[in-house]
């Protein structure tokens, strides 16, 4: 053997197949099964909830309550059939809508304490990632629009689900979905058009 | 398309949405969900093997073996249904894992790491090996290698996190990432210790590492080994370090992962 080479004997192991209902059933048990699903999962979640809510503090603590109540609760998960990544997407979902209201709640307590009627600025440049002025305006307008319309759009839009794994993670039946949508859309470019973004 | 949602639909798809992560964070959590998922682990297990023990009184066949002399805690060998050969001691202290080939009889498996934990207990587990892994500055991960010498002249080598750092942060795939830059052919790491099939390790470079048998409590296993060649990363020297008594020499490489991650991995042997 090389004079460079380093002796490592490693734990013998069955490779993990790279399958969420695999990997799920092991992750109570096997740390690196639970690492795999996470790794794989963490990028989307984060992003999703970042976009529910342009803050990334808010987004850091969600991502967390996502994951950490995923892998506390994974023997519930065991009883569904909803694909791993829909299950997540609805945990995130569930955890941004509590996130509205606790900021509602809280911001009604302002107006009537403070008289701050002024939304949540933008986030500075150390906040989160660069982000166009275009997706700046479109997430103001966003914010504008009730929860239900708003998160359906995101998730089409954003995250590119179809109106089948939007019906799974919301709980609403696929029509019900398609009528959020159109709804949330005709309302939003109706709040651009406004505001001069979107032409007459 | 609607025709009435035409116009913003089209702006939707147009807008140049932001790549978000926040790798900080990503590994704090790791660390959190894995940790809790490893305590939770010790806790079902002092459930199971007093179900097991209860079990074995029932049925007296004897699985639970005391073996040598003056060993503090009684160890008892579990099987969970993957398949994975357990030896935990009745405190909970500490569980050893066995792959299927080595773990020989319960009564073996369990002599092994009773003459194992007495030798921690005596000192006299001999430090052979520290592997150090740093992640954007800071000390993320250390391997502790172990070496136990057993009285019937057996050797076991055994890797052990460091309880002051933890299982690391690096995420799987930056950990295949380290791999591969240590030219580590994943496909030869994942493969050895299955059951039956041939043992045979590959360097990247193509050429076989031979592993090598030994028998191991009555039978003859095919210990699992893999050479792990240096690849071209930046060389930091080599420094010094003592630890637990002894001087270390350790051999510092520092790498740039694809997401911007600097990495420093060190190995230090001992310094004869």
């Amino acid at each position: 053997m090389a004079d460079n080479a380093v002796e490592c004997r490693l734990e013998p192991r069955i490779e993990i197949l790279d399958d969420d209902q695999v990997l799920a059933r092991a992750a109570g048990q096997d740390t690196e099964a639970a690492g795999r699903l996470y790794d794989k999962y963490y990028g989307r979640i984060f992003a999703y909830v970042y976009h529910c809510t342009l803050d990334r503090t808010a987004a850091e603590d969600l991502t967390s309550c996502v994951f950490l109540a995923a892998f506390t609760h994974l023997g519930r998960f065991r009883w569904q059939q909803t694909p791993f990544g829909a299950w997540l997407y609805r945990i995130a979902t569930n955890e941004v809508r509590t996130f509205y209201r606790k900021r509602r709640s809280a911001r009604q307590v302002r107006l009537v304490c403070v008289r701050d009627v002024t939304a949540r600025a933008a986030p500075s440049a150390d906040e989160g990632p660069a982000v166009t002025e275009e997706y700046r305006l479109m997430h103001q307008a966003l914010l504008q629009l009730r929860p239900k319309y708003r998160l359906v759009i995101i998730l089409r839009y954003y995250e590119d689900k179809t109106m089948a794994e939007i019906s799974e993670i919301t709980g609403a039946r696929e029509g019900t979905v398609k009528s959020h949508l159109h709804r949330g859309l005709l309302r939003l470019q109706e709040i651009l058009t406004q505001q001069g973004v979107l032409p007459e | 398309m609607n025709r009435n949602t035409e116009r913003i639909e089209r702006y939707l798809r147009g807008i140049d949405v932001p790549e978000c992560d926040s790798a900080q964070h990503r590994r704090q959590l790791r660390r959190q969900i894995l940790t809790g998922i490893e305590e939770r682990q010790t806790r079902l297990t002092r459930i199971g093997h007093w179900r097991y023990a209860a079990v074995i009184a029932l049925v007296g066949t004897g699985v639970v073996a005391a073996a040598a002399v003056g060993v503090k805690y009684r160890h008892y060998f579990l099987k969970t249904e993957s398949g994975q050969s357990l030896a935990v001691s009745e405190d909970d202290r500490k569980g050893w894992s066995f792959p299927e080939a080595v773990a020989g009889t319960p009564e073996q498996a369990v002599e092994t790491v009773e003459e194992m934990d007495l030798l921690i207990e005596q000192g006299k587990r001999e430090l052979v090996s520290v592997q150090e892994t740093e992640v954007d500055g800071q000390l993320d991960n250390r391997k502790l290698g172990y070496r136990y010498t057993l009285s019937d002249g057996r050797t076991i080598r055994q890797f052990e996190d460091d309880p002051a750092t933890g299982p690391g942060t690096l995420t799987q795939e930056q950990e295949e990432e380290v791999k591969r830059l240590w030219r580590e052919v994943l496909a030869g790491s994942k493969s050895i210790g299955v059951s039956g099939g041939p043992q045979l390790v590959l360097t990247a470079d193509g050429a076989e590492v031979p592993t090598y048998r030994q028998t191991v409590p009555g039978r003859s296993v095919t210990l699992d080994k893999i050479a792990v060649t240096v690849a071209d990363g930046q060389d930091l020297g080599t420094f010094e370090e003592r630890i637990q008594g002894r001087t270390f020499t350790f051999m510092r490489k520092r790498y740039v992962l694809n997401d911007g991650t600097e990495v420093i991995w060190s190995h230090g042997k001992p310094k004869e």
